[in-house]
């Protein structure tokens, strides 16, 4: 006899993980992306505790600066989710206006993040080196926060169709909380990066 | 709720058992304050005098906290699959354990050579 699947054990019938295949595979984007970031934030845990002198980053960054572009990725990631919500219920002209909001976070934080490196690169820091220690720091400063901006204006340039498409009602729900999704995630690593790099 | 049945068997998107209305909009944004509420704590905490072993202690935890309000809140793992949820945490956080476990040591060992030289 041919063994009998058990819907109320496995929950997810002939779907693993009980959800639909573009959750499953944005998930599982999202670790491998999440892995990506993990390496290079472990490599930079190495760089540092094999330095003998690091640099102090409040005394390099502006702790209250990194605040403000915190609140305005959290923000914007708490605009996202109630767009997605919006979406769900059918209400696209909230939908959008939503998605139009926490497109324009994304473009402040990477104003806020372009002005930070501005800043850096004109007291000296380069990929080589920079006036404040270890020359690894600054490597590590352009490689991490670089990759979470791109992150970020992969997003914006995504969050720009889904507000297009949402405006000419060719979006699905499904969709726009792909989309959630990933800006979520974005705000997720830079968790990850504001208190191992700029607070530790 | 939406359902599919496929070879007669019937699957639920588990993703779809978030409320899509007025209270979710609230949690998002109590959701919003508690990580504005942590940042201030951990900025705060980073400036005032506190022995370095606790303060990376609490830091770790806060930002731990706040990773689990954006995955479970704004991202609805906690109304996912267990699998989902495992395959999450066992994918990010048990990877950087190992990696963790396999750094720090021969780290350490660099320095002391260097500090020694």
């Amino acid at each position: 006899m041919m063994p009998v699947a058990r819907p109320a054990a496995w929950d997810g019938g002939v779907c693993p993980f009980a959800a639909g295949w573009q959750r499953v595979l944005m998930w599982w984007f999202i670790v491998g992306d999440g892995l990506l970031f993990g390496a290079f934030l472990a490599a930079y845990g190495y760089a540092r505790l094999i330095a003998t002198t690091w640099p102090d980053s409040s005394v390099v960054f502006s702790l209250p600066y990194l605040a403000a572009m915190t609140l305005v990725l959290n923000t914007s990631s708490a605009m996202m989710a109630s767009g997605v919500a919006a979406a769900r219920r059918g209400a696209w002209p909230t939908a959008r206006r939503w998605l139009l909001a926490t497109t324009l976070g994304g473009v402040l934080f990477l104003g806020m993040q372009a002005d930070e490196w501005r800043h850096a690169i004109a007291a000296g820091a380069r990929l080589s080196g920079n006036p404040w220690g270890d020359a690894s720091f600054g490597a590590y400063f352009f490689l991490i926060t670089g990759f979470h901006g791109t992150h970020v204006l992969l997003g914006v340039l995504i969050l720009t169709i889904a507000t297009a498409r949402v405006a000419t009602r060719r979006a699905t729900p499904l969709g726009i909380e792909l989309v959630g999704l990933y800006w979520h995630f974005v705000e997720l690593v830079w968790v990850f990066i504001f208190t191992l790099f700029y607070l530790l | 709720m939406k359902g599919v049945v496929r070879r007669g068997v019937t699957m639920t998107d588990r993703s779809d058992r978030f409320s899509a209305g007025g209270e979710s909009v609230r949690l998002y944004w109590a959701t919003w304050a508690a990580l504005l509420a942590l940042t201030l704590v951990m900025l705060l905490l980073d400036t005032a005098p506190v022995a370095r072993p606790w303060l990376v202690a609490v830091l770790l935890v806060a930002m731990l906290a706040k990773v689990a309000l954006i995955a479970g809140n704004f991202m609805h793992l906690r109304h996912a699959h267990a699998g989902l949820v495992w395959t999450f945490i066992a994918g990010l956080l048990i990877t950087g354990l190992t990696l963790y476990v396999l750094i720090v040591p021969d780290a350490l060992r660099i320095r002391d050579m260097l500090v020694n030289r």
